[in-house]
């Protein structure tokens, strides 16, 4: 007997792994155009269900010791390099090639490894104590801004996606991902990685293939502060930053190469923080 | 509480004490000119014929001055000039431009006592704020940012520092100078170049900055200002040849901005409203605790973006801190915002004035309970008695919306977790206040309220080296201090 025992690939909301709530599917094929397998369209009450997960993690997250959040990084490093075959294997099916996905895979383990060497560092570079010129003590210090919705549905490569992802959860957030149309499986497959390396529940949310409105929601949704597009196109940049508006929401674009470019940047987990500046009066 | 408790507290009488001798500052050697054109490549313009406008005094309602009100083709002159400017300017030496915005801050030193005049008459805040916080700030401002401009390689590590071009700069009226030394400085030292709108309420002021920078030989162009109103600032930031805004005022503005530039690469930064919490936990040192309270709603008639406009008190010592502040305020003196025993000025504007009475009487309706100070009103001028809501709920409108006015509400709480939450439950969040003895509860609690500024046993303090701005809709970015520096800045 030799079949195989194929996986299905889900929604990764909360810590499960679930199924849409619109029943839908989407087609994954391969680079011939033949169908590979489904993975879940995401609605927008995915999206919503996902935006709860994020908030309810958000602040037990950001309370976690910068040195646990940097040791959690480096598990997701560690599971990432001893499933590498795996993701090789599933981006090369999604049409790439052995080079190429073998490149992704082993810069993605390295990033991880980076970020979680920053979890607590970056706030050494940029706090600052404030010498002001009255008998107070006064600092400032960077904030998580809560947590981020990432656009990278329209990315491009698995190194790009951990390259998104990494830096917001290193500084503290959650984050509602929408996982890139291209390469979809090693994207979803990451999910995994991420449950076994102590990521708590609903600090990583990833959902796949978007119908039609479910993007311009994660703009327009009020409770989100936080967004991030990658490889957006003008069009939908200028929409997106319109809707934005309503909640003021800190909202960035960004193209895959150049984020794969800046990788390891502590600028990158900057782009997720807020400035804090407390005072104190110094005296008996 | 009971009645019985609320009873046991009884109230000073200040009856005696009540009358000051009149001590005004003098104006007579002030030189206000009949009208003012626009400040355009380093020369005021001819009042021509563009609109006009005017700009009252506050405290009398009589007319101090007429300006121009910056149409279309007078945006693009100046935006032209800046354009120009920024060419020459932007490859000046870090220290050449440092050199010209120390000298700016000397000037502004020397002529701090006629500039803190100025800007009591054209705004109605008091003599002793203007002179003893604005302009000193303004100043400190200047020299904080020249200091910068041959430093920005060590600004930010591991990456190269460049300018960005001509800013478009909005600022509002309830610290005119001080907001635009806060928008000017760190744009001139980063090497960009500036056109900048003050409020159509507070024009005066920054046309004595105009002619500090002819005395300081600015070069033409690098700051150019534009009188107006909400049409020329929207004219402003439309205009197609700027490279960076820089807007302080309403969030509904701010939003308004937000959507005009979408689909642009122009960067932002956005200094909007608030609704501060000011946190008084039982083991607070009360006296203290209340001069702090008064200082957080009642500075610059509460025109303050981040007052403490929410108070939070813990339940067992309300009654207490609340008849200290009646009795605090009955000892405040509405009045001559030139009289130097002023503490509460003229509310800037009629406009204002009668959206604060409006809250007023929204509170009333909500069914709150009003405190007024009970002090003589000045019998002219726009003026607002210092006011505090109690029995106010978190739904009511009073306590939701920003008043930016001398009216405080009062909650209670009874547990810290309970006091962030309430503090927590507004769109806003740019400033907070804690009162306490114990060092860890304030760490605790100014680590979990999500506002950009947080003060711990004060309120309402700024130093140009102390970054200042909001968590989600007060705003975005931060000015002031080396964070301060990065919203002029671009980095490669």
């Amino acid at each position: 007997m030799d079949i195989h025992v194929k996986k299905t690939y889900k929604h990764y909301v909360d810590g499960q792994f679930i199924r849409s709530e619109s029943g839908r599917t989407h087609v994954v094929t391969d680079k011939n155009g033949d169908g590979l397998t489904h993975v879940n369209a995401s609605s927008r009450k995915d999206l919503r269900s996902s935006v709860q997960a994020a908030h309810k993690s958000a602040h037990p997250w950001a309370k976690r010791s910068a040195y646990n959040r940097g040791q959690i990084l480096y598990r997701v490093a560690e599971v990432l390099s001893s499933r590498s075959n795996e993701f090789i294997n599933e981006l090369k099916l999604e049409g790439f090639s052995q080079k190429q996905a073998q490149m992704e895979v082993a810069k993605s383990i390295e990033l991880w490894v980076s970020y979680s060497g920053w979890s607590d560092k970056y706030q050494a570079i940029f706090s600052t104590v404030n010498p002001v010129a009255s008998a107070h003590f006064n600092f400032s210090n960077p904030e998580p801004v809560g947590f981020v919705g990432l656009d990278a549905s329209r990315g491009n490569g698995f190194l790009a996606l951990n390259a998104a992802i990494a830096p917001i959860i290193c500084g503290g957030n959650s984050v509602v991902v929408i996982v890139p149309n291209k390469g979809v499986l090693a994207a979803l497959s990451l999910a995994e990685v991420f449950h076994t390396s102590d990521v708590p529940a609903g600090v990583i949310n990833l959902l796949s293939a978007p119908l039609a409105d479910t993007l311009e929601h994660l703009f327009a949704h009020r409770d989100i502060p936080s967004a991030c597009c990658l490889d957006c196109s003008d069009h939908d940049r200028k929409r997106y930053q319109e809707i934005a508006a309503d909640n003021m929401k800190r909202i960035r674009f960004i193209e895959s190469n150049d984020l794969v470019k800046s990788s390891s940047s502590p600028y990158e987990i900057m782009a997720y923080q807020e400035i804090k500046t407390t005072w104190h009066p110094i005296g008996l | 509480m009971s009645k019985k408790e609320k009873q046991t507290i009884p109230a000073l009488t200040f009856s005696a004490s009540k009358s000051y001798a009149p001590a005004p500052e003098s104006n007579v050697h002030i030189g206000i000119e009949k009208e003012y054109g626009l400040f355009i490549d380093g020369h005021f313009t001819k009042n021509g014929s563009a609109k006009h406008f005017e700009s009252i005094n506050p405290s009398t309602g009589k007319v101090l001055s007429t300006f121009t009100l910056a149409g279309q083709e007078e945006v693009n002159t100046a935006v032209q000039a800046a354009s120009k400017a920024y060419k020459h300017w932007s490859k000046l030496s870090g220290l050449e431009r440092g050199l010209y915005l120390f000298r700016i801050a000397r000037i502004i030193q020397e002529r701090s006592r006629e500039l803190a005049i100025v800007e009591s008459m054209d705004s109605g805040k008091t003599i002793r704020e203007s002179r003893d916080v604005d302009i000193p700030l303004v100043a400190a401002h200047f020299f904080y940012y020249a200091g910068w401009a041959d430093k920005l390689d060590y600004a930010f590590p591991g990456k190269n520092v460049h300018s960005l071009g001509v800013a478009a700069q909005i600022i509002p009226w309830n610290f005119p100078l001080l907001m635009a030394a806060w928008k000017i400085a760190p744009a001139l030292a980063a090497g960009n170049t500036v056109v900048i709108k003050p409020a159509e309420t507070t024009p005066l002021s920054i046309m004595f900055l105009a002619q500090i920078f002819q005395e300081a030989e600015l070069p033409a162009g690098v700051v150019n200002i534009l009188t107006g109103d909400g049409s020329t600032g929207e004219l402003l930031v439309s205009h197609r040849d700027i490279h960076k805004v820089a807007f302080t005022g309403s969030t509904e503005v701010g939003k308004k901005i937000m959507r005009k530039l979408a689909g642009t690469n122009i960067p932002y930064t956005l200094e909007l409203g608030g609704k501060g919490a000011n946190i008084i936990f039982d083991d607070a040192a009360p006296d203290q605790a209340v001069e702090g309270i008064i200082n957080a709603i009642f500075f610059n008639q509460g025109h303050v973006c981040c007052a403490g406009s929410r108070l939070l008190v813990q339940e067992g010592i309300a009654p207490t801190i609340i008849q200290k502040l009646r009795d605090r305020m009955e000892t405040l003196i509405v009045g001559d915002p030139l009289d130097k025993n002023t503490d509460i000025g003229a509310i800037n504007s009629k406009a204002q004035l009668d959206k604060i009475h409006e809250y007023i009487k929204i509170g009333q309706d909500e069914g709150a309970t009003m405190y007024q100070s009970t002090n003589p009103m000045p019998s002219s001028g726009f003026y607002c008695r210092p006011t505090l809501f109690t029995d106010v709920a978190q739904s009511h409108k009073i306590t939701q919306d920003e008043i930016f006015g001398p009216v405080l509400t009062i909650q209670t709480f009874r547990t810290p977790d309970e006091a962030i939450e309430k503090a927590n439950n507004t769109p806003y969040g740019l400033s907070g206040g804690v009162w306490t003895n114990k060092g860890a509860k304030i760490f605790k609690v100014t680590s979990q309220i999500k506002a950009g500024v947080l003060w711990a046993n004060t309120f309402n303090k700024f130093d140009p080296t102390s970054p200042f701005g909001g968590f989600k809709e007060s705003g975005l970015g931060r000015e002031g201090g080396l964070h301060g520096l990065s919203a002029y800045v671009k980095l490669s």
